[in-house]
């Protein structure tokens, strides 16, 4: 019962924060959404898994310096790595680690949502 | 993660909510120790920081989730250390409010401004003209603490 | 849909005339209500003695230090004896800063906690 529970939570959250990165990114100055997506993060971090790494790589690309940490920190914990993605690096070298993320997510098997798909 | 900061400064926008309280920490920790700070003093800069944004929270927005705090963050620019400096639009409180309690006395509330002062090399707190108030706390490597102003 | 709330897992065991808690995580403004309640419902329990073990606690701001005061408090009326252990390092400071170190039984660890 406890496992079940378990897991409703965790695909409630997966749904969650899909459904928030799904939206624009926000400028520099944060919105609600860009809010609630930290939040989204926040809580997959303790109690998601690899598959769900697709669903976080969009928000590698945020304005907002704390969605793009707060992914950072997300990658870490699900797949212990960060693909050599620095939050604070320039936009270049954020792109090429996105990139490398991408690459990592087919090599791992994991399938990329179809709105990462589409945005490439 | 960077050796220093890639930008003289990161700003981050968060709205008055608790639950984000714990993303910023952990990137300012982070932040903290790259700009040369050891761990325990980089902790005792978030716990500043993280008790003037609760101050914020709770008293500036009066718990409304749908106030807006805006952090920006810096390097010193004369040596080792991190500056964070936090501005808002709440109700203002004068800072005269902000003495801190007899920590003698043992009781629940009343730490958080006494912790803020002990925390950190230098403190700032005032109302802004425009509304709202600005913090500033700066905190350098052990070894060079200066004590707060 | 809305995220949930935050969360803070706090293991409870009872170990002889001792219970211990356990809490996982940072104890800040959003997560000392989750700990407070936790020690409501143990002081309730009727034990002689409460352990605070915070080895998994990497952090704690000013409400989670007003949380283990009015815990101390509670104890004291209740006549039941409150004993921290196994502080990590930035939460001793953090004690020591607020001059709480010298107030509460402080044990390096669970056994010694739950013996003393």
């Amino acid at each position: 019962m406890v496992q079940l529970q378990m897991m409703r939570r965790t695909a409630a959250i997966l749904a969650s924060v899909t459904a928030l990165l799904a939206g624009c990114d926000s400028p520099s100055t944060s919105s609600a959404l860009s809010q609630d997506r930290i939040t989204a993060l926040t809580q997959l971090g303790t109690s998601g898994k690899a598959s769900d790494v697709p669903a976080i790589l969009p928000s590698l690309a945020s304005d907002d310096p704390l969605v793009r940490w707060t992914a950072q920190r997300t990658l870490l914990q699900l797949a212990g790595t960060t693909n050599g993605y620095d939050w604070a690096a320039s936009h270049a070298s954020r792109e090429h680690a996105i990139a490398v993320w991408k690459a990592w997510c087919t090599q791992q098997g994991v399938a990329p949502q179809p709105e990462e798909a589409r945005r490439g | 993660m960077a050796d220093s900061l890639a930008e003289p400064e990161i700003q981050v926008q968060i709205l008055s909510r608790p639950e984000l309280l714990a993303p910023v920490r952990s990137m300012v920790n982070a932040l903290a120790q790259d700009a040369g700070l050891d761990d325990i003093s980089a902790c005792h800069l978030v716990l500043a920081m993280d008790e003037a944004l609760t101050n914020i929270i709770r008293h500036g927005y009066a718990g409304s989730p749908d106030g807006r705090i805006w952090i920006r963050l810096s390097q010193l620019a004369d040596g080792p250390g991190l500056r964070v400096e936090i501005v808002d639009r709440a109700r203002t409180v004068d800072p005269d409010q902000f003495r801190g309690r007899d920590l003698d006395e043992i009781r629940p509330g009343g730490l958080g401004m006494h912790l803020m002062r002990s925390l950190v090399d230098r403190l700032e707190h005032a109302p802004r003209p425009e509304g709202g108030m600005r913090v500033v706390l700066e905190k350098r490597p052990a070894h060079t603490t200066a004590g707060v102003a | 849909m809305q995220p949930s709330g935050p969360t803070l897992d706090i293991v409870k065991e009872s170990v002889g005339s001792a219970t211990v808690l356990s809490p996982k995580g940072d104890v800040d403004m959003a997560r000392s209500p989750i700990m407070r309640k936790a020690i409501a419902e143990a002081l309730k329990a009727g034990s002689a003695k409460v352990v605070l073990d915070l080895s998994g606690v990497p952090y704690m701001d000013s409400s989670g230090l007003a949380t283990l005061v009015e815990a101390l408090q509670n104890c004291r009326k209740a006549q039941i004896a409150l004993s921290l252990c196994a502080l990590t390092p930035r939460v001793r400071s953090i004690l020591e800063i607020a001059r709480l170190n010298t107030v509460f039984a402080i044990h390096e660890s669970r056994d010694a906690a739950i013996a003393g």
